[in-house]
Parts: structure tokens; sequence; C-alpha cells
């Protein structure tokens, strides 16, 4: 078998579609009301040293995917267990998503046609993706990445003549606290959710890459949702709390004369490109997962089985998009602790432990050489 | 909806699970085997309207329940 | 027209193809004994009853006139041979001249070879396989009496047709001359623009019973060996009764014979061909097909035209331009009406929302199917019209207009906006000739899943052709390659066409081999 090969800049715009996937949806931090720009930047803040954690675990490990590391480190039993934990958060990630999505389509624009029709069609081409493979998926982000940014270029400078920019202001009327609570749970959602990446980010050119592409693709993430959050709290003000998909509902403000207007539908589109990198490369982690549980040679043949049971399992999740939405704000920031937080940090601590030792050993050796 | 379910299973194993078991790939055919049982259950659960119990509860249970026990 | 006779010359190439005699068992069984006996009539017998039912062969006895030990015969096949050849230099010099009859039968054979024939190509054959296969060739075999060694004399020529515009890719401006079905032809034409002793002819015969010559092409120290090789197992694999055109070969040797897209390229013109051998790819030429084949083929290559390089670098990119949004444009833009008018009506202005429901007003159909239909009627129009004779396709052409027009909306078979959108999605078809195949099925596929899920059907259509486009290979080469990982040098000849002093590398992967097509930047 070929290794798969990506280049820094296709795994950029992996991570960034990746972070902007079904977060450009809900939003980010729309609990802190017209503060969810502040949120957002706490996010990012609060972030970086764990994209830095991240970013090391691969770079030390050079050419291995999350999975072989913890069994190298842990063992075959403990490092089974372990690996079971992170292909679950995976699955678990992707079936969100996944219900995310086919929620917005359903409510949105067919409300007659069941979910469960609109989710298999989509888990379709997530499975087709998947089964070709990481360079397949980086190689989309490459086009995929453009098509979104321009359109999200668009739409908010169409959406300049519906703004007022007083609509920020009180900045932290809510207080501190409120704005430091939700920004902990923007940092959960989405920023630490790129420790999915550590399952592809194997195929890195250079051991240094790792550090670039996660600094870089949080950053320009970190932009564009920042910029997104603002135009929506331009638009809706406070309001932007009582809607589901606050940034649908704020592009569908647009009318520019007589021709451009409702335009909402347009920004679907990336929706579909995120959300489909994002669900593809959980169920392409997961998958990978599975794999190294039950020692497979690959992870091909149980893509379609795995990728059939994401999409039950997102029907199954929630009876409807309140419960969902509720889910999203309250309870995922604290689930998804031991996942972005507790795991990284017991491979990142023992890696750095071995790697020390390792190093000692060389260099008492070299001496004993001498 | 039931009959459309078994067909389409039906026609994934033959798509999917002949070749496995033909290459000899016995333990890639196992697992592939449960999960494809799993799915299917679900997939027959969905398709008759059965509720299943979603875990979204349950973590959320546990999740509120812990909640309490560090604010204590 | 002018037809001409194809002259022996160049008959040295086919050497090669000769050696592969006697491998099929239907020639050994024609064989009685395999080799020739001394006496001429016997000879004669064993060639008549191997071309047994067979007419057109044509056994001429004859003798010198000075001595009349001498005493021949020549066994040719009418049409396949340059006759005229024959009578001059082969039976007139055998007849006229003086010659004697040397003691040892064997002899007598080297004297005709060395100073009776003024032929280039001859050679002596005892095997009787050779000989029939040689006649079959159209070349004459030429017997002696007394001895069992005959002679082989290359005289091969039929009449074919002359180097003419291709109809296929016409230009405007560019080399007007097009491959013919002769494989000679076809080999000179490509001779002619590089005069480079690096440029290799390999020969090989497929096809077990039409022994068909194939050709493959390439220019050494460019081409990458592991695509030759490649090429070479592949076309060894090929075990068939009968090639006809070079499109069964394109078939056998595809990386995705499933996929609607074209992994072997095809030109029917030289300097086409030329471009993509400089460029490192290798060229596949089959007798009896103007269509000469390249691999490996690429997607780029279905957006990039020959007039592009010699026209000036700013328009060449502006028609690419055109040829990829037209190709885009071919497929989307019936799903993406169907999308917009049937689910998210909201997007449409008001005024044009009015318009176009009142225009669907009384339509029996639903749009989907109507679009459906309007598109297989024009795929059917199109079909039709490519083979009609000229004179009949203008009837089909008026009868199209009238289905495909007003007098269809008059009657209420379809909405006005199906038959636009019919017209403009089949006009941009003719932007790529070399994708038609694709974008028929690409179309209909797009059309289908935009009437399930609207826009979300039409964008999962889009993904999954995407994911297809970037998973296959042609030879080893990612089918996308040029189009996505645009690096340095890499995007200089795929979505805009580069003045040519900026083009001083050969495209990635495909030329990797000798990268440096100018060595400097600034020979302008």
């Amino acid at each position: 078998m070929i290794r798969e090969r990506i280049t820094d800049k296709e795994a950029t715009c992996l991570l960034i579609l990746f972070l902007l996937g079904s977060s450009i949806l809900v939003g980010i931090g729309v609990r802190a009301k017209n503060d969810a720009w502040l949120a957002g930047i706490l996010g990012v803040v609060f972030f970086i040293p764990f994209a830095l954690i991240y970013a090391r675990i691969q770079s030390i490990f050079h050419g291995r995917d999350i999975f072989e590391i913890t069994i190298l480190l842990y063992g075959k039993v403990f490092g089974r267990i372990l690996i079971i934990i992170f292909s679950w958060y995976s699955f678990h990630l992707g079936a969100l998503v996944l219900r995310n999505f086919c929620e917005f389509v359903h409510v949105e624009s067919f409300p007659e046609t069941p979910l469960i029709v609109i989710t298999l069609c989509f888990i379709t081409i997530n499975i087709a993706a998947a089964r070709s493979g990481i360079e397949v998926i980086a190689r989309i982000a490459t086009f995929c990445l453009p098509v979104v940014i321009i359109l999200f270029l668009l739409m908010e400078i169409l959406s300049i003549s519906t703004m007022d920019f007083n609509n920020i202001k009180p900045i932290l009327g809510n207080g501190f606290s409120k704005v430091a609570d939700v920004g902990f749970s923007s940092f959960s959602f989405p920023f630490a959710e790129s420790v999915i990446l550590l399952g592809v980010f194997y195929t890195l050119k250079k051991r240094e890459s790792a550090v670039k592409v996660y600094m870089k693709g949080v950053l320009a993430a970190g932009i564009v949702l920042i910029t997104l959050t603002l135009v929506n709290i331009f638009v809706l003000g406070n309001m932007i709390e009582d809607y589901y998909f606050p940034s649908y509902a704020s592009f569908s403000f647009i009318k520019v004369g007589d021709f451009i207007q409702r335009m909402e539908g347009t920004i679907a589109i990336s929706y579909v490109l995120t959300s489909f990198i994002k669900s593809s490369i959980c169920l392409f982690v997961a998958c990978k997962g599975i794999a190294a549980v039950f020692n497979l040679n690959h992870y091909k043949f149980i893509v379609i089985q795995t990728g059939l049971i994401m999409a039950y399992f997102s029907l199954i999740l929630y009876d409807n998009i309140e419960e969902m939405v509720d889910w999203f704000q309250n309870i995922y920031q604290f689930y998804a602790i031991p996942f972005q937080i507790i795991f990284p940090l017991f491979i990142w601590v023992c890696a750095e432990i071995r790697n020390r030792s390792e190093k000692r050993d060389q260099s008492g050796k070299g001496k004993k050489g001498v | 909806m039931l009959v459309f379910v078994i067909l389409g299973y039906a026609l994934l194993s033959i798509y999917e699970f002949f070749p496995l078991y033909k290459e000899n790939k016995q333990k890639e055919f196992y697992v592939n085997l449960v999960l494809g049982i799993i799915s299917f259950t679900m997939a027959i659960l969905i398709s008759l309207r059965i509720n299943i119990p979603s875990p979204a509860e349950a973590i959320k249970i546990v999740i509120n329940y812990i909640l309490k026990a560090f604010a204590m | 027209m002018v037809i001409i006779v194809e002259k022996n010359t160049k008959k040295h190439i086919f050497k090669k193809a000769k050696s592969f005699e006697g491998k099929t068992k239907d020639e050994k069984n024609t064989n009685n004994s395999g080799k020739l006996t001394k006496s001429l009539n016997r000879n004669i017998t064993i060639f008549q009853s191997s071309f047994s039912n067979d007419d057109t062969v044509i056994f001429r006895k004859f003798q010198n006139q000075y001595s009349d030990k001498i005493k021949c015969c020549i066994i040719i096949i009418e049409g396949m041979t340059d006759i005229e050849h024959i009578n001059r230099r082969v039976i007139e010099p055998l007849q006229n001249q003086v010659f004697q009859r040397p003691k040892s039968s064997v002899n007598l054979v080297d004297e005709v070879q060395n100073k009776v024939l003024p032929v280039n190509d001859v050679r002596q054959s005892t095997r009787l396989n050779e000989m029939i296969k040689a006649v079959c060739y159209g070349d004459t075999v030429l017997l002696l009496d007394g001895c069992d060694v005959a002679l082989i004399i290359s005289s091969r020529g039929w009449e074919s047709r002359p180097i003419s515009e291709p109809e296929s890719g016409k230009v405007v401006r560019g080399p007007r001359e097009g491959f013919t079905e002769s494989i000679i032809k076809n080999v000179s034409l490509i001779r002619r623009k590089i005069k480079n002793p690096n440029l290799k002819f390999k020969l090989m015969e497929l096809g077990k019973q039409t022994h068909t010559a194939i050709c493959i092409t390439y220019i050494e120290g460019i081409a990458l060996d592991s695509i030759l090789t490649e090429l070479e197992q592949r076309l060894n694999r090929i075990d068939i009764d009968g090639i006809l055109d070079s499109g069964y070969v394109q078939e056998l040797i595809q990386d995705e014979p499933l996929s609607p897209f074209p992994t072997v390229g095809s030109s029917e013109r030289p300097d086409v061909v030329v471009a993509k051998m400089l460029e490192g790819r290798v060229a596949i030429i089959v007798d009896g097909s103007p269509f000469v084949l390249t691999v490996p083929h690429i997607l780029v290559e279905s957006i990039q035209i020959n007039e592009d390089y010699y026209n000036h670098f700013l328009f060449g990119s502006f028609n690419r331009f055109l040829r990829a949004a037209s190709a885009i444009a071919t497929i989307s833009i019936p799903a993406v009406y169907l999308a917009i008018v049937t689910y998210h009506q909201e997007m449409i202005p008001t005024q044009l929302l009015i318009s176009i429901s009142a225009s669907l007003e009384g339509v029996p159909l639903p749009t989907s199917l109507s679009l459906i239909i309007m598109m297989l009627i024009f795929d059917i129009l199109r079909e039709a019209g490519t083979r009609m004779p000229t004179a009949i396709g203008q009837a089909v052409n008026i009868v199209g207009t009238l289905v495909l027009g007003q007098a269809a909306v008059d009657a209420h078979l379809v909405s006005s906006p199906v038959i636009i959108v019919t017209a403009i999605s089949g006009i941009t078809t003719f932007m790529h000739p070399t994708m038609i195949e694709s974008v028929v099925i690409l179309r209909l596929v797009l059309i289908i899943a935009a009437s399930f899920l609207g826009i979300y059907g039409y964008l999962i259509g889009v993904i999954l052709i995407l994911l297809h486009l970037l998973s296959i290979r042609s030879f080893g080469v990612p089918y996308m390659m040029g189009l996505t990982r645009l690096e340095e040098h890499d995007g200089q000849d795929s979505w805009i066409r580069a003045p040519w002093w900026s083009m001083t590398l050969r495209p990635k992967i495909i030329g990797a081999r000798n990268q440096i097509r100018q060595t400097s930047r600034h020979n302008r």
C-alpha cells in the first residue's frame, strides 16, 4: 500500500474546514448574547496551549497515527481502552455533526422529508469520502475552502446594509463570568474538537509542520468564526440566542435592490461542504480506531457499516431540535473534557517522559562508547 | 419499510461480505459481521418505530450528577 | 478525392512485427510439412491447399526468355500488393535479363536476390508459415523451380485515404493535417515533427485473427520508464480476436473501466500528439484507426485545446476559462434550475418567480420529468445528427427546433425556462468534445439527485463526482493533477495557459524524468 501524504497547505485547509464544520451552523458562544464574539476570542486563547500540545504529540511521533502512539505508550491492553475512548468520541462527534446538519436541512428546507432519508443521503458521501482515504479528503478540502471563504465574504459584504453597529453595546453587559463560562464552551466546541485530527496528521510530510498547521489553522478558523459571530450580532443583536441557526437567519435579511434577496440558500452550500469534511474526518478516524482495536489490516472494510451505525446513532440521539440545542449548549462542554483535555494530556506527559529518557539513554550510550 | 431494509442489507452483504469471505480475511470478516448485525438491528428497530434509548440522556444525567457533586 | 497508392517505403518497420509469426494454432494446421520441396509444381500445390477457397490469391507462373530452365512462380494477393511494382521490378527482370542457372539450387536463389531483383527489401525463407503470413500481409513470395528456398519480396501497397484535415477538433490557427488509417503514414507524420533519434517506435501485434499492427511511440529521455513498462504490460495482457479501431485498445488498457471519465486520451492531430509526447506522454498508434491514443490522460487535458498554445496567451487563457466554466455549467445548470424551482423558490426574485410560475401553468409534467425528457430529446437529436447524411441532417434540425422550441411551449408540453435551460446546457456540451460521453451521464445523475433533495442533492452529487475524480489515476498519475495542489509551476498550464517564455518546466510526475523544457526564463 502506498503511504498517504498530505501537504501542509492541504492539512491547514482540512483543519480550518473541520473547525468551521457545524460551528458556522449553530454559531459559537451564542449563550453570551452580544458578547459571543468575546467568548469566541477567549475560546481561541484558551485553545492555543492545547493546540501546541496536540502538535507536540504529533511531532514527537512523526509519521505515526494516534493509535500507534497510544499502543506504543500504554501497551496493548490499556492502550486499546484509550483507543476505544478516542474512537468513541470521534464516532459520537461525527454523529453529532451529521445530526446537526441534517436537522438544519430538515427544519429549513425539507420539513416533509423524513430525517432518516436526509441522513442516509448525507452519510453516503461520508462513506465514499472515508473509503477513498485521507488524501482525497484533503484534496477536496483545498477545493472547498476557497468556495466557503468567498461565499462568506460575499454574504458578509452584502449584509452590511442590514447591520446595526449599536447591537454590540453594552460590551460585557452580562458580566465577565458569563463570558468566561461561554468562552469555555466555545473552547470545547469547536476548537478543541480538533483533537480528532491527531488521527489524520500522521500523513504530514515534515516533523515541524504539525505546529505550523495547527497554529495557522486555528487562527484562520478563529478569525472566520469571530467575524461571522460579529456579523450575526450586528444583524440580530441580542436575539442571536433565539435562533437555532443564527448565521442562516442573519443572512436571510439580505436585500440589495430588487434582485439580490433571500440569499441564505447560497450559504447552505458552505454548510454542506464544511459539515461534509468534518463528519468524513470523524468517520475516517473512528474507522481507523476500530481497525486499530481489532488489529485489522485495513480500515476500508468496515467503513460502510460504521457509517451506517453512525447515521442511525445520529437519528436516535435526540427526539427533536430543542433537545439537541439544549444538549449542545449545556452538556457538551463537560462531556468533552475527558476526550479533549485529559486524553491528550495523558498521551503528552507520557510521550515527553519517554522522549526524555530515550534521549538520555542515547546520550548515555554515546558516552559509554567514548 | 421493513422490506426495503432487508432488501438493502441483502444487497449490501453481497457487495461487502462475500468478497471478504472469499478472500479469507477472517478477522475483517468477523468484525464487519458484528458491525453489520448492530447496524441491521438498529435499522430494523428504526423502521419499526421502536424507541431506542438515547445515550445523550444518560450522559446528561451523569454530567448533571457530577456537576452537582462538584458544586457542593 | 485523390487516391494515392502507398509506396512500399519504410517497410523495414514491419520486420519486427513479422517476427511474431507462428504463434497461433490455426496457422500450424495449414502447414503440412512446414518445408518446401524442390519441385515448383508441388510447392504451388502446397500453397494452393493452404489458400484453398480463396480466389483472390494469384499464382503467376513464368520463365526466363533466354533459359527455359529458370521457371518461377509468384504468389500475391490482389489488392494488397503494388502490382505495378511487382511487374516492373520482379517479373520483368526475371523474364528479360540474361543470366545462367548456377549449378546448385541455393545459388540460384542467391543469384536472383543479389543480381536480378532491383528491390530493396528481399529475404530468403524456408518456413512455410512465414511465407503464408507474408502473402497475407501483401508481400510477394517468389518460388523458383528446383529450390526449396523461396524469396519474400516486400510489395505492400494498397489504396488509402490521403492526409486531410480531420473532422474533429477543427482549428482556425494551427496545422491542418490529420492522421489517416495507415499506420505508416501516421508514424511518418510524427517523425516529421520530431527529427530526433530519441524518438522511439516499438511495434507489436494484437488481435489473434486480425494481426493488427500497433506502435508505441515515445521520446526517450522524457517519457517515464514506469509508464512505459506499465503500458507494455497492459498491452501484452490483451487477448482479443480482433482490433478494428484504437477504441478497442483504449478500453482494454483503461485504469478505471467503470468510470465515465476517459483515462486514455485520443487525438486525430499529429501536433496534439507530439505536444503530449513532449510533455512525457506515450502515444499508441493502431493500424486502421486515425485516432492515436496517448497515456496517461488526466482531466486537465479535456480543457486544453491545441489552439490555446498557438494563439495569444491571454486569449488562450480566456478560452480555457470559458471551457472550464462551461464544463461546470453544462452538468450543473439543469440540476440547479430544477432544485431552485422545485424546492428553493424563495431564492428567486419575486418578479421572476411570477413569470416562471406563469409559464408552469398548464404544463402536465413535473419540472424534473420534463427536464429529463427534454435532455433526452436533445441527446437523441445530437446522436441522430452525427450519423445523418448532410441532406437529411437539415430535416432533423428543423424537426428538432420545433420539438425544442416555441411549438412545444405553445402546446403547453413544457415550460419555456426548461427549454432555455436545455439549450444552454446542450450548447455548452460541445465546448469539450472529448467529454461528451461523461457529461451526458453526469448531467442526468445530477438532475435525479436534485429532484430528490434539491440543492443538497445536487451538492451531494457534485461531492461524489469530485471524490471519484480525486481517487482515480491514469497510469499512476492522479487524474486531477494540475487542478489541485497548485504549487510552483503547477498551475501554469491548467486553469490558465501561461505564456510560452514562462513555461520552463514540464508538468510534474508525467515529465518528472526531464523536468526542464527551457533552460532560460528570459529567452523572449
